[in-house]
């Protein structure tokens, strides 16, 4: 049974969804790596929240519900620009070509290195860093939203944290927070 | 016995069991090598955090992006005029608008309304607040040797040309319809009816009527709708599904 079937159903879970625009602008940003997409992909996920709203399942979580639109919209965008591109072993790409690369840059902060790992990263990095990270997800949330097992969720945080901390010790502020 | 980067991760997340906590720990009391660690990983989720942050609310262009209307600002000149704009003054703003010959530029960035904005009234806020007027819409994009099926309040054409009109519309809808004074379900269904339009889901609460109409048979049906005394604005939903 949908939860918005009637106007003012439709009305309440409407103002939800406005409501709670701010943070699903930060989790658009932390999938897409960038604030530019971040907000494509904001407004695209409205506007699916809006037209499916008949869709959602009154007793289930509204947020985790569009959350898995944007994820999906997420998706969508990126087989789209056919940046996925093939598979690569993260821990090996990161070992070799990322260090060379990493190597070279130099960040004016330790905020713009971190801008430049989010967009380096890659999309299934970045899901679980927006979940955990930025949404404070538990383990289990985070895995029945991205519909992986919790240590995946567990590895892919792993590295994606070292990934972002590589970056970071390419900034000059350099500071270590012991 | 030491722990690897995703155990310290996993226990900064509190994602350990309370007894894997504990022993978590107690080896970073005795190690400052492992607290340090743990202390690096929390600065960089820290980092991350402020390189994108939550912020309290969404930018005017966002929200407009959005077909929301922006908050009121509560610095701003008091004006209660702005709040109960209404359609002369509105047309007073097209007309100046008109003359300035704005251009499509200013369009795409003007009025995207949506079921939730308060509709029509919001629609010449935003004219307003933004200082871009949208009376050239209809009238400087249409050839001159067109006089067009009746006369047009040209600011309905921009309503409906809102790029975020997904808000708008649905999944079947590819056009929109407003009247100039409000009517019930049965009297819309029967004016699309009369010219092959079908209303699709409900009255938005800005006063507009989606709906479906064959994609071969639309630009007809639209010029019909636009003829009738009755309807305001009758317009495409640029980037349906037709």
């Amino acid at each position: 049974m949908s939860g918005a079937e009637d106007p003012l159903a439709k009305e309440h879970v409407s103002s939800r969804l406005i409501a709670f625009l701010p943070r699903l602008r930060r989790f658009c940003h932390g999938l897409t790596g960038t604030a530019d997409q971040g907000d494509d992909l904001l407004q695209a996920t409205f506007e699916r929240a809006l037209s499916r709203i008949d869709q959602w399942e009154a007793g289930t979580n509204l947020e985790n519900w569009v959350f898995r639109l944007a994820r999906n919209l997420n998706i969508d965008r990126i087989r789209a620009q056919q940046v996925r591109g093939i598979p690569v072993d993260i821990e090996e790409a990161h070992g070799l070509a990322g260090e060379d690369e990493l190597a070279r840059l130099e960040f004016r902060s330790d905020l713009d290195a971190v801008r430049a790992a989010l967009a380096a990263l890659t999309p299934d990095l970045r899901e679980v860093m927006a979940v955990v990270v930025l949404e404070g997800k538990s383990y289990r949330e985070a895995a029945d939203l991205l519909e992986i097992p919790i240590g995946t969720v567990m590895s892919r945080l792993s590295r994606a944290r070292k990934l972002v901390e590589a970056h970071v010790n390419r900034s000059p502020e350099r500071e270590v927070a012991a | 016995m030491t722990a690897t980067d995703e155990q310290i991760t996993a226990w900064l997340d509190g994602a350990l069991a309370a007894e894997e906590a504990s022993l978590m720990e107690a080896l970073m009391d005795g190690s400052p090598v492992l607290a340090a660690r743990a202390a690096r990983l929390r600065h960089i989720d820290e980092l991350v955090r402020r390189t994108v942050p939550l912020e309290d609310s969404l930018p005017a262009e966002l929200l407009a992006r959005l077909g929301l209307p922006a908050p009121a600002q509560p610095d701003a000149e008091p004006d209660n005029r702005a709040a109960v704009i209404d359609l002369a003054a509105a047309r007073a703003v097209r007309a100046e608008a008109r003359s300035a010959h704005v251009g499509w530029g200013g369009r795409r960035a003007l009025l995207r309304i949506t079921a939730f904005t308060g509709g029509w009234r919001v629609a010449a806020q935003l004219l307003l607040v933004l200082g871009l007027g949208v009376s050239a819409i209809h009238w400087l994009n249409r050839p001159a040797s067109d006089p067009g099926p009746a006369p047009v309040d040209p600011a309905y054409h921009a309503l409906a040309d809102a790029p975020s009109l997904g808000a708008v519309a649905n999944e079947s809808a590819n056009a929109v319809m407003l009247f100039a004074e409000p009517g019930d379900a049965a009297g819309a269904r029967a004016i699309a009816a009369s010219v092959g339009a079908q209303i699709v889901g409900e009255q938005t609460r800005g006063g507009v009527w989606r709906l479906k109409i064959d994609p071969a048979q639309r630009d007809r049906v639209l010029a019909e709708l636009r003829g009738l005394p009755q309807v305001r604005m009758a317009e495409p939903i640029e980037g349906a599904t037709p």
